[in-house]
């Protein structure tokens, strides 16, 4: 009884460890990432059927930027704020690239899906 | 028959269990800092207080640079009204080392454009084409030969109505600082605002991968493997640019003029083992234009280059050109730099 009390802790253990690392290792599906000051205010998939979405970010200083999702791909596509760095960069698609807008203090990033196989990125 | 199942059950969670702490110790960070943002990504035991030291260190380093922060030394020296100012040992490394770069680069890297840089709205972001005689009257003040060094009692002066400003330099010279200091990790990833440096092997025993951005479309232009880890630092006139009158103004000024550098060049990467060298010289080979900047690479042969020009053509320095792929689906004339 004990001794089969240990196998069925054992199997149970495996198969939990198992489940743990295929976990882990399985792509979590693409998402946008949308960080104000470092807080997350939205988290949009990056694929399905609710795209293409239109969503305004209220940044620092009462700063907007109108994020556009589409199928695979994200960009910011207009902001009030004076640099309009955050325009200019276009769109992205995938994680090592986020977009970055200064004086807002908004980042809109792409989280999980495929690895692009790039470690970092420069421009 | 039972001791046996018991047996391979014990070894495969001994598999497991091994497989999890395979895992190495691992620890990332994104900040706004220094008017941009940075990532640190540390492999190794103890990563995590690795990363929030040096996390701690940029604040401080920002507190020291910062050219609009009324307590940095940078702000003092530009307050200073003509008199010596004294400063931290680290303000007089990083403005010493400014100067002589500007010395080695001809004064296409400047550290004294800042005054130039606010009468076009680039340091506000209120962009403005400033008149030829306003110009004018600020090209004298953009000078890094008046910039004066006192090594006995870390001290530093310039002339009234000059500014100095390490915004084009200090990314890649604490980026060269932290990367010091992750010899004992596994590796690193630092990234300020476009100045990556790549620290160590990476787990896999691959090279490390670093994209280029594309100056005219989405997306990257290029990928760059670096098998040694190094620091890639690019500069280029499509980030931070206004148009005004059908024209484009970008944020990268030619000392001499104090004007947006007359450049037939879009893009400038810069790769090496020291990434202060990489940030000035993306710079200032930028401002050089593509023959200055080949011409420049030949007579300087320690750091590498990819240089993509107003027509899209690709130009890299031959060191390089086998670690170098242009990205999925891009498709340009790559040519060459022979030494």
């Amino acid at each position: 009884m004990t001794k089969k009390l240990l196998i069925g802790f054992l199997a149970l253990v495996v198969v939990a460890s198992a489940a743990a690392i295929l976990w882990r290792v399985g792509d979590e599906p693409a998402t946008v990432r949308i960080t104000v000051g470092g807080t997350i205010v939205n988290e949009i998939p990056l694929s399905g059927n609710s795209l293409p979405k239109t969503v305004t970010v209220n940044g620092k200083d009462g700063g907007e930027n109108t994020v556009i999702v589409e199928e695979g791909r994200v960009c910011i596509d207009c902001a009030d704020c004076p640099d309009q760095i955050c325009v200019n960069q276009g769109w992205i698609t995938d994680s090592t690239l986020p977009i970055v807008c200064l004086p807002h203090q908004v980042i809109v990033e792409i989280v999980g899906g495929e690895s692009s196989g790039i470690d970092m990125a420069t421009g | 028959m039972l001791r046996r199942v018991k047996l391979i059950i014990l070894l495969a969670v001994l598999v497991v269990v091994s497989g999890c702490s395979a895992e190495p110790e691992s620890a990332s960070t994104q900040i706004f800092a220094m008017d941009t943002i940075i990532t640190l990504s540390v492999q190794g035991e103890g990563s995590q207080e690795a990363v929030d030291e040096e996390i701690q260190f940029i604040y401080e380093m920002e507190q020291l640079f910062s050219v609009t922060d009324e307590g940095s030394d940078i702000w003092a020296i530009n307050h200073g009204q003509g008199e010596w100012v004294a400063v931290s040992s680290d303000t007089f490394a990083l403005l010493s080392y400014a100067v002589e770069q500007a010395e080695w680069t001809g004064g296409a890297f400047d550290p004294t454009v800042y005054p130039a840089l606010t009468a076009w709205g680039f340091t506000t972001g209120e962009y403005h084409v400033p008149s030829q005689d306003q110009l004018d009257a600020l090209i004298p003040l953009v000078d890094y030969s008046a910039v004066e060094l006192d090594a006995a009692s870390l001290s530093v002066r310039i002339p009234e109505g000059m500014m100095v400003d390490v915004g084009g330099i200090a990314k890649g010279f604490i980026s060269d600082l932290i990367a010091n200091r992750m010899g004992e990790m596994d590796n690193a990833l630092i990234n300020l605002g476009g100045n990556a440096y790549a620290v160590g092997q990476k787990d896999s025993g691959e090279p490390w991968r670093v994209g280029i951005q594309d100056p005219d479309s989405d997306g990257y232009l290029a990928v760059l493997s670096l098998a040694e880890g190094g620091a890639v630092v690019t500069s280029g006139g499509y980030q931070r640019y206004f148009e005004e009158g059908g024209e484009t103004y970008w944020h990268i000024l030619d000392p001499e003029t104090a004007a947006p550098a007359d450049t037939d060049l879009r893009s400038v990467s810069v790769t090496g083992s020291a990434a202060t060298d990489c940030d000035v010289l993306s710079t200032a080979l930028f401002v050089m234009g593509l023959e200055e900047a080949c011409d420049f690479w030949r007579a300087n042969q320690h750091f590498d280059m990819i240089l993509i020009d107003s027509q899209g053509t690709v130009y890299v320095t031959e060191t390089i050109y086998d670690s170098f792929t242009l990205a999925d689906g891009v498709e340009r004339t790559v040519e060459v730099i022979a030494p």
